[in-house]
């Protein structure tokens, strides 16, 4: 089976796919591999969206992917049949990537020169003018804090709430980081359509 | 013409609607419908139209290649076993509650009461809410932490320090100030066993934590300190016979701090351990 292609999120029946997040979350915990595959199906496009805003190259953010899937199957004990799952993935998905964040800069201020380059990562590349191009330039724009919020917002389509339970934040910091960042934004675009 | 002053009237009123309309989406996850206005305003600006755009259309997916997808999955496939789903962060709460005393009760029957009998109903009333509030708190605490994606109704961060500043607080508003008596030798005794009595007590707790999936072991470790060291601090409250509050504040107070710090402190070192390694 292969990863859902194009919209991250089904539109039109958004609630019903979210509402079969949970089944399958529990078909996972019982040990079912079709829920398996098809948790991946639906989850890794969202995941994988969420990494590459963040990363430089695609070999890297489908390192930390690869690192989440593995985190989210050794921690699916965590996950309550009475909660929602996007929050409990994001909040996995999140440590995933600060541990990642952390883990490069600590091996980059290790580095030492040598004498030949090796051959370098390969660029997260989207056709210029694309809307992936567009969405990552956009992003690039903003803090990182502010970054993490809008994809959650924006990538997975999860209320202020569910991010604020998936950053271990309150709903008001949440609103708050929000905000600032649609004023970035649209600065931007401001400045790109004048 | 500056960038700003470019920007019509009607852009802004634009603006305005967009965000009352996100934050619409945002708490309830359905998008308000924009006033027809509003619409006619973005049919006609570029600048509108891209912003809207942006904001309210779906965001192109992602994939990772097809041999990592796949070797993820057989990576999954190839170790998955059922597993029984952790207990609601209110059982993990009151198993916190629950070994927090049933640690403190034996301990404090081999130590004695010398304290209780040097306190007043209002000075044990006072100091024992506090205490028992603060263990509460810390053992809510753990239990968000432990779980992704549960609602942290309390910031570790502000619970720690609403207990510090609680205790400090209660001590100085209900004890009395006396001139220190063997300050530093009675202190430094009281100081030894709170935290030797912090140390099984932040174990046992781990053992119940790691049971989970700690999102920030920096701050869970915190937290385990607090908890541990608070524990520390009950006992000493209730067998200690210096009830002054200054003894209580340094010395008392001092094994909270400890605990604290060296819990901070193993949890960064397991993390940037477990961080090498993973």
């Amino acid at each position: 089976m292969t990863q859902e292609a194009g919209s991250i999120v089904p539109q039109s029946d958004r609630a019903a796919w979210e509402n079969e997040l949970p089944g399958l979350m529990v078909r996972y915990q019982q040990g079912d591999p079709i829920a398996v595959e098809e948790l991946m199906r639906r989850l890794s496009g969202m995941l994988m969206r969420f990494f590459s805003g963040s990363c430089n190259s695609k070999s890297d953010a489908e390192d930390l992917f690869q690192e989440c899937w593995i985190r989210i199957h050794r921690a699916r004990h965590t996950y309550r049949p009475t909660e929602p799952v996007l929050p409990w993935l994001f909040g996995i998905g999140r440590h995933t990537k600060v541990d990642g964040y952390r883990r490069r800069r600590r091996r980059e201020s290790r580095e030492l020169l040598v004498a030949e380059l090796p051959e370098p990562p390969i660029r997260l590349q989207h056709e210029p003018g694309s809307e992936s191009e567009k969405f990552d330039r956009l992003m690039e724009s903003l803090p990182d804090s502010q970054r993490e919020v809008i994809l959650m917002l924006k990538v997975s389509g999860m209320s202020l709430e569910e991010v604020a339970r998936a950053t271990s934040s309150t709903v008001g910091a949440i609103k708050q980081k929000a905000h600032r960042a649609y004023e970035k934004l649209r600065l931007v675009l401001e400045r790109e359509s004048s | 013409m500056s960038m700003s002053a470019e920007i019509g009237t009607d852009c802004r009123l634009i603006d305005t609607e967009l965000d009352l309309a996100l934050i619409a989406r945002a708490q309830s996850g359905e998008t308000s419908p924009l006033s027809t206005q509003a619409r006619e305003h973005i049919r006609n600006c570029a600048r509108c139209r891209q912003l809207y755009a942006w904001l309210f259309e779906p965001t192109p997916s992602a994939e990772s290649s097809p041999e990592v997808y796949r070797r993820v999955q057989q990576q999954l496939k190839s170790s998955l076993t059922p597993v029984a789903p952790q207990a609601a962060p209110r059982v993990l709460a009151a198993q916190f509650l629950v070994v927090f005393l049933l640690f403190a009760s034996p301990a404090i029957a081999l130590m004695g009461t010398a304290g209780l009998r040097e306190m007043s109903a209002l000075q044990l009333l006072g100091i024992g809410s506090v205490l028992f509030c603060g263990a509460a708190l810390l053992s809510w605490s753990l239990a968000w932490q432990m779980t992704p994606g549960s609602l942290h109704r309390v910031p570790a961060r502000v619970a720690v320090v609403t207990l510090s500043a609680g205790f400090l607080a209660g001590i100085a508003i209900l004890f009395p100030w006396h001139a220190p008596e063997a300050f530093l030798l009675r202190g430094w005794k009281c100081l030894k066993t709170g935290i030797l009595m912090a140390f099984p007590a932040a174990l046992l707790f781990w053992l119940l934590v790691r049971r989970g999936y700690a999102m920030a072991s920096g701050m869970l470790g915190g937290t385990l300190g607090t908890i541990a060291g608070l524990l520390g601090v009950s006992v000493l409250q209730l067998t200690c016979d210096r009830q002054d509050a200054a003894h209580l504040m340094v010395w008392h107070g001092g094994v909270l701090l400890v605990s604290t710090c060296l819990g901070i402190a193993v949890g960064r070192v397991i993390n940037r351990v477990g961080r090498n390694a993973g």
